[in-house]
């Protein structure tokens, strides 16, 4: 599904991915962890299409096409969506029309009829039932005035409505109380299927309890350290980054 | 009566409105009226002394005038009434008949489109014009009113330039008053029209509110795109002690016209001034505002909301006078500069030495859309009391670049999504208008000229 061959990019000519190879297999949920400051959320803006990031080389493939010549909106209508480590607020700019308004720019993109108000309030308020996410929420700014939780489950509301093939969950859990934590990790679950990857970004085993990831890998300076199963995750929590250098440097 | 002499060292331009003015000296409304003919030609012999402001006077610093006195306007307007042709503009409530309405096409009146039915006992809007008539033969407009109080006094011609020419000239425009203890439910509209042709219009609007009267007042302004035409419009305002008046502005002029406006307010203890000027249309806008507060109590909110695209130019002047203690004003503006727009921001609070416990509150928030584009802001605060509570702040920023790449991340086109985030950024000053079916009204025709707004049906579901 999604391809990442020797990614190099650089940030205010600082290189930050340096030389990153990831291959995430259709159906397949891959956990990314990593310390602070290692590349992920500059990983994750790549892939979504974001500005102010020279790619230096490799490429991205979705589904055998490039991904990276393309704009951000462009990429959303392939099947990328990007849930943010800081989700942004907009204010001024209603929540609901702001859903509304994007639900119907991938349904005009991928060839489907565009919801009334009606169907999409329908849609709308089965997904705010999976994530528990208040009614009220809608009619605020993107985002104005949510609290931590609620925008991380709000990101989680929007993966939900529109169903990407590839999601990049960008440190969903940070900040969650174990009860939005299986709201998210029922969010996610609910689309696993042949059709539908992930990549989940993570500090903590514990969202991984949740969402069982295929593969774990472990980014570290600007490129996948290493690479495993569940275990990995499970080392990490009890070695920490230096413990696995060591391990790594000893074996 | 002969018209005073023009000087020698004014323009060609500005020695026409003193021509105009000796012309139709005699057929002016009020020529039998002593203090309104006096006034005009106090007005007259102001404008002959001073001409048209230059960037020179500081309170014209930002905006450049020179092109209207360089245009010879048709000053005289005598074409015969039966010859003008219906007006097809917008009529602005037309998705409602029973709207409350003047309609003013081309400085005068239409009955026709007009509708006063159901105005409360005692509350009477008229045309200039008659109202004007009804005190030229003696008779009173209402008891306890007395137009020579009001009109050309609280807006006095030495003023300004403009404010002189528009007292000279003035033919058109309406005269409201509502006695004391009056409401008006319902909002009333005066919707000023205009045809094609260089003309200049001088419309003048008084509002009078007697103690406790309260009303809300929409001025509209529309006209053609491709007419190069002059308004140059006075509204006095006069609120008696506890009165409180809900003004909306929409300046929604042809895009090649020239638009200045002031607007003058005596506020009495306890009254509200509420007010909100959309400044949307003409190539050249100028809003030149004056506030007394005369009373504890008085408070004004000013918001405003400017939008200088393409070659347009907006300048929002606002000065309030806290001469009471207990007054509260607040100005609350945004602006959006685009193309080669320019913006202009400038207002002053001046708190007195007796004006203890005033509050008065500046803010001015800006959208720069590009990189030929101006914002010039100026909050000032003048401050001789020492028991206040007083801000001001502005800021000029762009589309903030994270929101952008959110929404576009969702799938929403660049296009839509600047279009969404600068309708983010006016929301506010809409929605500051309270009542629903206005807010909706002024919303969906503010989009209506905001840049890059598709409105693509969704936008227009905007405000509810
Ligand atoms: N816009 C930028 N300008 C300058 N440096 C940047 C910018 N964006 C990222 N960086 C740098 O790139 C490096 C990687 O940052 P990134 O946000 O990708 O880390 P991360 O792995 O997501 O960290 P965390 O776990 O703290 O979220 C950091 O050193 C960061 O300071
Ligand atoms: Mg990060």
């Amino acid at each position: 599904m999604l391809k990442i061959t020797d990614l190099r990019a650089n940030v205010d000519d600082k290189e930050i991915l340096k030389g990153l190879n990831l291959h995430v297999p259709p159906g397949e949920v891959h956990a990314i962890m990593g310390p602070n400051g290692s590349g992920k959320s500059t990983l994750a803006h790549i892939l979504a299409g974001r500005e102010g990031y020279e790619v230096t080389k490799g490429e991205v493939l979705l589904e055998g096409e490039s991904l990276l010549d393309l704009a951000p909106e462009e990429r959303a209508y392939r099947g990328v969506f990007l849930a943010f480590q800081y989700p942004v607020e907009i204010p001024g700019v209603n929540n609901t029309y702001f859903l509304k308004a994007a639900v119907n720019a991938l349904r005009r993109h991928q060839g489907q009829p565009e919801l009334d108000a009606i169907d999409f309030l329908g849609l709308v308020r089965e997904k705010l039932e999976i994530l528990h996410l208040d009614e009220s929420l809608l009619k605020r700014g993107v985002n104005v005035g949510f609290s931590g939780g609620e925008k991380k489950r709000n990101e989680i509301f929007q993966l939900a409505l529109m169903e990407p093939k590839v999601a990049i969950l960008d440190e969903t859990d940070s900040g969650l109380d174990i009860d939005a934590l299986k709201d998210v990790a029922k969010g996610v679950n609910a689309l696993r299927g042949p059709e539908f990857s992930a990549i989940v970004v993570t500090h903590y085993q514990r969202l991984l309890d949740h969402i069982a990831p295929d593969r774990v890998h472990i980014l570290s300076e600007g490129h996948i350290f290493r690479s495993g199963g569940i275990e990995l995750a499970h080392e990490l929590e009890a070695k920490g980054y230096e413990g696995l250098v060591r391990t790594e440097a000893g074996s | 009566m002969s018209a005073p002499t023009p000087t020698d060292t004014l323009s060609a331009g500005a020695k026409a409105y003193i021509e105009a003015f000796a012309e139709r000296e005699d057929e002016l409304p009020g020529r039998g009226l002593k203090w309104l003919h006096d006034a005009r030609r106090e007005a007259i012999d102001f404008f002959s002394r001073t001409g048209f402001p230059t960037q020179r006077n500081e309170r014209w610093k930002y905006t450049n005038v020179a092109p209207i006195e360089k245009r010879s306007f048709d000053l005289n307007r005598k074409v015969p009434l039966p010859s003008r042709t219906p007006l097809s503009g917008d009529l602005w409530t037309e998705g409602d008949r029973q709207a409350l309405r003047l309609v003013i096409d081309d400085g005068i009146v239409n009955p026709a489109l007009s509708n006063l039915d159901g105005l409360p006992q005692g509350l009477f809007v008229k045309g200039l014009a008659e109202a004007i008539d009804v005190e030229s033969v003696g008779l009173t407009l209402a008891p306890g009113f007395a137009l020579e109080s009001k009109l050309t006094r609280i807006a006095p011609a030495r003023n300004d330039a403009f404010c002189a020419l528009n007292t000279a000239l003035m033919d058109s425009g309406a005269v409201i008053f509502a006695p004391p203890g009056t409401v008006l439910e319902r909002p009333l509209h005066l919707i000023f029209r205009v045809g094609s042709g260089e003309k200049a219009l001088f419309p003048r609007i008084l509002i009078a509110a007697g103690a406790g009267a309260r009303m809300t007042v929409i001025e509209h302004f529309s006209g053609p795109a491709d007419a190069d035409y002059l308004e140059n419009a006075v509204t006095e305002i006069d609120l008696a002690e506890d009165a409180a008046l809900r003004y909306i502005k929409m300046q929604r002029s042809g895009s090649k016209s020239w638009h200045l406006a002031t607007l003058r307010a005596r506020i009495e203890a306890r009254a509200e001034f509420r007010s909100s000027v959309l400044s949307l249309g003409a190539r050249l806008c100028r809003h030149d505002i004056d506030i007394e507060l005369q009373g504890e109590e008085a408070r004004c909110s000013l918001d405003g909301l400017y939008l200088a695209d393409g070659r347009r130019h907006t300048d929002f002047r606002a000065n309030i006078e806290h001469t009471f203690a207990h007054c509260k004003s607040d100005v609350y503006c945004k602006g959006i500069a685009a193309g080669r727009g320019r913006g202009v921001f400038n207002a002053r609070a001046h708190v007195h030495p007796d004006a203890q416990k005033s509050e008065a509150h500046q803010t001015n928030r800006n959208l720069l859309l590009s990189r030929d584009a101006e914002i010039d802001t100026k909050p000032q605060l003048e401050i001789h009391a020492d028991d206040v509570k007083c801000s001001h702040g502005a800021t000029v920023g762009q589309l903030d670049d994270q929101a952008l790449f959110y929404l576009r991340s969702r799938g929403i086109d660049l296009e839509s999504a600047r279009a969404m985030l600068t309708l983010g950024f006016i929301r506010d000053i809409v929605e500051r208008i309270e009542d629903p079916d206005l807010r909706r009204m002024i919303g969906k025709a503010t989009l209506a000229h905001l840049p890059g707004m598709g409105l693509d049906g969704e936008l227009s579901e905007a405000f509810t």
